[in-house]
């Protein structure tokens, strides 16, 4: 396919004009021509009001919470963070952004509101007696058949998410877990929410506790660490390491089932199947249409792209599982929007000089840098690893068979089958690639993942037999951005497209610029 | 009634141009940034916490 | 001294340590004497594979064993070896990149000293013994350290 005749390149000049040096505080907001502009501001307000009706749902618990835990002051740089977001978009691109970020916003505040109100370090709540704590990479799923338990995510508020928010956050809690001898080259995300429970940041939540045997050798081990803060009942939900054997969904289907009795007994509620299966049917719903979506994320009149495609996604495995109806609807606004401008063969990324296929382990504060790709080199994040997790369609003839279906959808998480648990991502970026159309795959590597530093020279061997995808390694320490900083990142990819690909930017004025005193 | 609808639409466009203002200039990111965070930290700083593994 | 640690199977990091004045009465590694050694009873019925796979997992001490249970069974073992071989100290011995015994020393060493009242150290070295000076340092201060507890505790 001949991506220039369908992408004219175009030229923009000195965007980073429009902010403070270092900062990276916007002087002003972005001009996209007066319907766009208009348009954001309207979605501004919206957000402005959805983060009001958050303050609103318990306002001294919320307030006390912003005073006592630092990580949620981050959090204070969303609208920050959702104009860096939608940097360089315009029309129905635009549109679909603001579509997924309102869900997001929704289901995050949520969820912050729902910590808050069932933290007993605020005084006594029955709120927290039925909440159900999950560890990292663990969707809601297995919390279905319980309408009255709420399920709350334990870290990503205080580590991913935070460090998406503010680069500065996770720094803080780093230093902590090194000054009691932890080494600098382990996960910086496990270290980091390690900080956090030495810090005696995580909000008292919660009836219990549920840990998983992430692959993810330092997740395994911080569990142990952050256990030791919660005084309430926990227990490992140990899914299959070699899942892809069939003969281990026996095993799996045990543990989901004990899972469900520990749930039983520290919440006093009981399994409903019912409930349970019917939430399923909307999982299988969220599923099918993610699927849908990616035919058009296939063509080039895609609006999905750059950061939210992948975010979203992210999001709703996490927390949705056919949970949020929100989450739906936005799914079903979004494609609405992506099925006109394909029937209208509307360019939503004429920047576009190639399509971007991007793996492995991201450097989470600089989480913009898709923004960042295509507003500086056109090249267009089609997808990312993580809109590859999950997306099981679970079997609903019987609870055994959800329930497994529920285990296989654990299984399918991120560093269960890339990275760390898995090796498919060698196999899978390449197909992937090919699935999207994508030209280019840039390889994340992060330095102290040692279980994607292994099958480096795997993945460089394949590039041999894969002549017409070209790939790009990008180092980042994660959650450190003083190791190698957004500019360093930067600086590897103006490297391969100047030397490899023998481009020019469209903006010179993002090559190169220091924002490191910005969230 | 003709006033009292007059200055309520007044107070509404008041409201939509400052709100437009503050949009456009970044005030509330800016407001953020350099106030509201520092003083935050300042206060998370001083805070004793009970740190221990 | 009770050694524990990852895989560490070189006899010059034991002889460094027991030059320093310390005397080494059992190992815990990855591969070492505890629980390696142990014998693996077959029970009755039970075919020699599956008495060798129930052994691995009810006694390995990795810490890869992740449930609270056995977390804090590890760290309770190793003081039951220090009253058994009547040891002074236990010496946490991470090797570099092994990120379970990384989080395991850090644990480890604040839960003997501060919990059971057992002198411990940890330290962190490669496969190879390219750093013995540091250790010899290191090793020599932790055995004069133990031994002013001593002379303390007979004063």
């Amino acid at each position: 396919m001949d991506w220039k005749k369908i992408y004219p390149r175009r030229k923009e000049k000195n965007t980073r004009a429009r902010f403070h040096d270092r900062t990276g505080i916007a002087k002003h907001r972005e001009w996209r021509g007066l319907k766009d502009t208009w348009y954001d501001y309207t979605q501004w307000a919206v957000n402005l009001g959805i983060m009001a009706q958050f303050v609103a749902k318990s306002p001294i618990r919320i307030v006390r919470g912003m005073l006592e835990y630092r990580w949620m002051s981050a959090y204070l740089g969303s609208l920050h963070w959702i104009d860096k977001s939608m940097e360089g978009l315009r029309g129905p691109a635009l549109r679909v952004a603001h579509i997924h970020m309102h869900a997001i916003m929704r289901g995050s505040t949520d969820h912050i509101a729902n910590m808050m109100k069932g933290d007993r370090r605020f005084g006594p709540t029955k709120a927290a007696d039925k909440q159900v704590l999950l560890e990292q990479a663990m969707s809601t799923e297995i919390t279905a058949g319980f309408p009255n338990v709420t399920p709350l995510s334990m870290e990503a508020f205080q580590g991913l998410l935070g460090c998406y928010m503010d680069q500065n956050l996770p720094t803080f809690y780093l230093d902590i877990m090194e000054h009691y001898g932890l080494p600098s080259d382990s996960c910086r995300l496990s270290a980091t929410s390690t900080g956090v429970a030495i810090n005696d940041d995580y909000p008292q939540n919660g009836a219990c506790l549920i840990v998983n045997n992430m692959p993810c050798d330092s997740s395994t081990m911080n569990s142990q660490l952050i256990e030791r803060r919660f005084r309430i009942p926990s227990m490992p939900a140990c899914l299959p390491i070699r899942w892809e054997d069939p003969k281990t969904d026996a095993y799996a289907l045990t543990q989901m089932k004990a899972v469900i009795k520990f749930i039983e007994e520290n919440t006093g509620e009981t399994f409903d199947p019912e409930a349970f299966l019917s939430r399923m049917e909307k999982h299988n719903q969220e599923v099918r249409t993610e699927m849908e979506q990616w035919e058009y994320m296939r063509t080039p009149y895609t609006p999905f792209g750059m950061t939210l495609v992948n975010l979203f996604h992210v999001f709703f495995y996490t927390f949705s599982g056919g949970k949020l109806p929100y989450v739906q609807t936005a799914q079903k606004k979004a494609l609405a929007i992506a099925q006109k401008a394909f029937a209208e063969k509307i360019n939503c990324f004429p920047k576009t000089r190639h399509r971007l296929l991007i793996y492995g382990g991201p450097g989470c504060y600089n989480f913009h840098f898709p923004t960042w790709l295509y507003n500086c080199w056109g090249l267009l994040t089609i997808a990312q690893m993580d809109n590859m997790e999950g997306n099981v369609l679970i079997d609903t003839s019987s609870v055994d068979a959800a329930l497994v279906g529920v285990a296989h959808n654990y299984e399918h998480s991120i560093m269960r089958r890339h990275l760390t648990g898995g090796y498919q991502h060698l196999f899978e970026c390449w197909q992937d690639a090919q699935r999207f159309c994508c030209d280019m795959i840039l390889m994340y590597d992060d330095i102290t993942c040692k279980g994607a530093m292994g099958l480096a020279g795997m993945i460089n061997d394949q590039c041999k037999e894969h002549p017409e995808i070209h790939l790009m390694w990008v180092s980042n320490d994660m959650f450190d951005h003083r190791t190698i900083s957004r500019n360093d990142m930067r600086h590897q990819v103006n490297q391969y497209m100047t030397a490899v690909m023998q481009e020019e930017p469209l903006d010179a004025s993002l090559m190169d610029y220091d924002d490191d005193e910005g969230w | 009634m003709t006033i009292k609808l007059g200055k309520i639409a007044g107070v509404c466009v008041g409201l939509l141009v400052g709100s437009m203002l503050v949009y456009w200039f970044n005030l509330d990111n800016k407001l953020i940034y350099y106030v509201v965070r520092p003083l935050l930290n300042r206060w998370y700083g001083s805070r004793k916490r009970d740190v221990r593994l | 001294m009770i050694l524990t640690g990852s895989e560490i199977d070189d006899p010059e990091f034991t002889k460094l340590l027991e030059g320093c004045g310390a005397f080494v009465v059992a190992d815990r590694y990855c591969y070492g004497s505890l629980p390696g050694r142990e014998e693996i009873e077959i029970r009755e019925g039970e075919s020699p594979l599956e008495a060798i796979a129930r052994h691995y997992l009810m006694t390995s001490q990795c810490p890869r064993f992740m449930n609270k249970e056995r977390a804090e069974g590890r760290r309770k073992y190793l003081r039951k070896l220090v009253h058994e071989y009547s040891a002074d100290g236990v010496i946490y011995d991470q090797m570099k990149f092994c990120e379970f015994w990384s989080y395991e020393r850090v644990l480890g060493v604040h839960v003997l000293n501060n919990e059971m009242d057992i002198p411990c150290i940890g330290i962190e070295k490669d496969y190879s013994m390219d750093s013995a000076g540091q250790l010899r340092t290191r090793f020599q201060a932790f055995v004069e350290s133990l031994e002013i507890k001593q002379i303390q505790k007979e004063g």
